[in-house]
């Protein structure tokens, strides 16, 4: 449709900036008397759609009750548009309208709310506008078949307050709130793979969930296809724009659907988390949960058990050593290797019998480094603010390393315990950093 | 959690581990926790009493007193110094403390080739006073201490704390790895580091820094100790830091307040 072929109504009241009411009400008369006199429903459609997008919002008062008198095929639609109304005076007069399944998507929408939540009332109301929308998408919400056609249709996590639909704690385990010595304890030998101490020993940590495993390929290709389809919901606001979550690995028939994911940016796991409605723990929790009350070396206890972690030793004969190598050798066997001609790198998880924290947590050291949510250099939360940088211009940027924990299947046994970290980029990917998932006890009991 | 709390704290053994070292190079500083104990602290504190009022005496040459910070004046009028240059020079019992915590292995250990300690040249160590509001001398701007290309560079800054250093009283704050990478932001995020009296805080001559305002009522001291690797000028040359903040300023804000800082 040509410009030329909308009514000259239309076209001033549409490019109308603001005015007087009488200015409005006049151009008004002429945009309604109009529209009843347009003959052409595609036309009409057009010249309705001027009204109902106005910035003006008696403006679009009365062209959502023209929508209602004129066009009934196009009054569900706008009906639904309206419930969504930043302006509660538009607002309200669509819930009188308020029908069918546009219009209980649209309540869905604007109230945020799950379902369950409405029909118990329990949504939060401030005004008089929130309470009759309230009532409206209760009196929908009881029409089961168009509840279920809405629900269908609904793309996956609209907003925040549907993540509790998605949240499971099923797979994780639980940790109790308890005290952290962050680091070896002073009655412990320390090898050349313990940081150095930190500037405070210890700390409370409160109770929280964690995933019982890595997050696998498998688990996160569902994810990534969900971003395929409904777009980068869940991505962190500093992540680089229209970022490809894809893993780098998948391509590799090494990395079974059962393995843990590897290949992912911080940026990657950030996303995953958020959308199954948890987070990336912090490099504390991440520490209690492998380390319990006892504040142990290793998850499964003191004593390093070569069969329990998936290091070096696991996926390569190191040159005659076996998995206690020195800083020198390891480095040397690790360069001398060719990770391309590996049989396998990563491997199943949950798949080691014994393999397992005082909370039940399983492969915590071994089989890949696991992303948290804290940066290195300080252990202060990490919060990424390098959107307006190129990733190359990242190195050397101390504030964008985060802190890694656990060790890999490319790790010696000094790396392979629960008080060893590392920092790396949050833009890295690589074949041996992967992440899991927590949620906090408040987090998990508010939904 | 408002302060840093995994930021690493070595042992001083005498030597520098290769731990030490690494982590020198790649962040540009590095913390030893408790080197000088309490007695040690009580040797350069009586010094520094004896040296500050030496100075206003008149009885240390004219040549060896601070031209950098102005004192600042109590409500008699009585002066106070902020900086006492050539501090070892003029304290032989803290430079045998010094000596014999074995301090001067910091410089080739760290530089990894010989080092000299400033000592008759370019203000030698110096001690430094910060106080609280309303006086002269209560922040600085970021700063490099001295550029990549100075003739004495490279060189280690040693730090003693004499007072706890908290982020509610100024502590240093350093960009790390800003002696490597040029700061990619025109304001660079800082990380405060927070020490004990008797540690030490050593950092690299080209590593972006600056200390925050006092903002309770606490003093700190700290003595620095300077390890150079370059060129050694000849006794008497004087010190000059303005090369250094001059570079600084192109990637931070030369604000007014900042440039009165700086003076």
């Amino acid at each position: 449709m040509t410009v030329s072929a909308i009514p000259i109504e239309v076209l001033r009241l549409s490019y109308w900036a603001g005015g007087t009411a009488e200015e409005r009400e006049t151009l008004l008369g002429g945009y309604l008397g109009r529209l009843e006199r347009l003959t052409d429903p595609e036309l009409l459609g057009e010249s309705l759609l001027a009204g109902l997008m106005h910035a003006d919002p008696a403006v679009r008062r009365r062209a959502l009750a023209a929508t209602a008198a004129l066009s009934p095929g196009l009054a569900p639609d706008a009906a639904g548009w309206a419930l969504a109304d930043p302006d509660e005076t538009v607002r309200t007069a669509a819930l009188g309208p308020a029908a069918g399944a546009p219009a209980l998507r649209a309540l869905l929408a604007s109230l945020g709310r799950t379902p369950e939540t409405i029909a118990a009332g329990t949504a939060d109301c401030a005004t008089a506008a929130d309470a009759a929308a309230l009532r409206a998408a209760r009196a929908l919400l009881a029409d089961a078949d168009l509840t279920g056609q809405v629900l269908a249709d609904l793309p996956v996590p609209l907003s925040a307050d549907r993540m509790p639909n998605r949240l499971s704690l099923s797979g994780m385990r639980h940790v109790p709130a308890g005290r952290l010595r962050r680091g070896p304890r002073p009655d412990q030998p320390r090898t050349w793979g313990d940081p150095a101490e930190p500037s405070v020993n210890e700390t409370s940590v409160e109770g929280f969930y964690l995933d019982a495993h890595p997050v696998t390929n498998a688990d996160y290709d569902a994810f990534t296809a969900d971003v395929t389809e409904h777009g980068h919901l869940w991505c962190h606001p500093d992540e680089p724009r229209d970022t490809d979550h894809t893993r780098a690995t998948v391509d590799d028939p090494r990395c079974g659907a059962d393995h843990p994911v590897t290949g992912v940016s911080w940026y990657d796991a950030f996303a995953y988390a958020a959308w199954c409605g948890k987070r990336l723990p912090t490099e504390d929790e991440w520490e209690r949960a492998a380390r319990g009350d006892d504040h142990r070396r290793h998850p499964w206890g003191e004593e390093f058990r070569p069969e329990l972690a998936r290091g070096l030793h696991s996926v390569s004969t190191p040159d005659g050593h076996g998995a206690d190598l020195d800083r020198e050798t390891w480095l040397r066997v690790l360069g001398e290797t060719r990770v391309d001609a590996l049989p396998a790198l990563t491997g199943p998880v949950g798949s080691v019998a014994g393999d397992e924290s005082p909370f039940g947590v399983r492969d915590l050291c071994g089989n890949v480094w696991e992303w948290t949510a804290t940066r290195y250099l300080d252990g202060m939360p990490f919060t990424p603010r390098f959107g307006t940088m190129d990733p190359g211009e990242l190195w050397g940027e101390w504030s964008a390393e985060v802190a890694i924990r656990g060790g890999a299947w490319s790790s010696p046994a000094a790396l392979l315990t629960a008080v060893g970290r590392a920092g790396k980029l949050l833009v890295t990917r690589s074949p041996e950093i992967g992440f899991r998932c927590a949620v906090s006890e408040a987090e998990a009991t508010s939904r | 959690m408002s302060s840093p709390q995994r930021v690493a704290r070595f042992r001083f053994t005498g030597t520098v581990g290769a731990d030490e070292r690494a982590f020198y190079e790649r962040h540009g500083f590095l913390i030893y926790r408790n080197v000088f104990g309490e007695q040690d602290i009580q040797v350069i504190k009586e010094d520094a009493e004896r040296l500050e009022r030496d100075t206003l005496q008149g009885k240390i040459p004219a040549e060896h007193r601070d031209v950098v910070l102005e004192p600042s004046y109590d409500e008699d009028g009585k002066p106070s110094l902020h900086r006492l240059p050539y501090f070892t020079l003029y304290s032989p019992r803290t430079r045998d403390l010094v000596e014999r915590r074995g301090l001067d292995a910091l410089g080739p250990g760290l530089l990894g080739r010989p080092a000299w300690r400033f000592e008759d040249v370019i203000d030698g160590s110096v001690w430094q006073m910060k106080r609280a509001k309303r006086t002269s001398y209560n922040a600085l701007d970021w700063h490099l201490d001295f550029p990549h290309d100075h003739p004495v560079a490279p060189l280690v800054n040693v730090g003693i704390y004499l007072d706890a250093a908290t982020t509610r009283n100024g502590c240093l704050v350093v960009v790390p790895g800003s002696h490597r990478f040029p700061p990619r932001r025109l304001d660079p995020l800082g990380l405060p580091l927070v020490v004990e009296p008797g540690d030490v805080i050593c950092h690299t001559n080209n590593i972006l820094h600056h200390s925050g305002r006092v903002l309770d009522d606490t003093c700190r001291a700290t003595l620095y100790l300077y390890y150079a690797a370059g060129e050694r000028p000849a006794a008497g040359t004087t010190y000059t830091h303005t090369a250094g903040e001059q570079f600084a300023t192109l990637f931070t804000d030369a604000s007014p307040e900042s440039e009165e800082a700086l003076r």
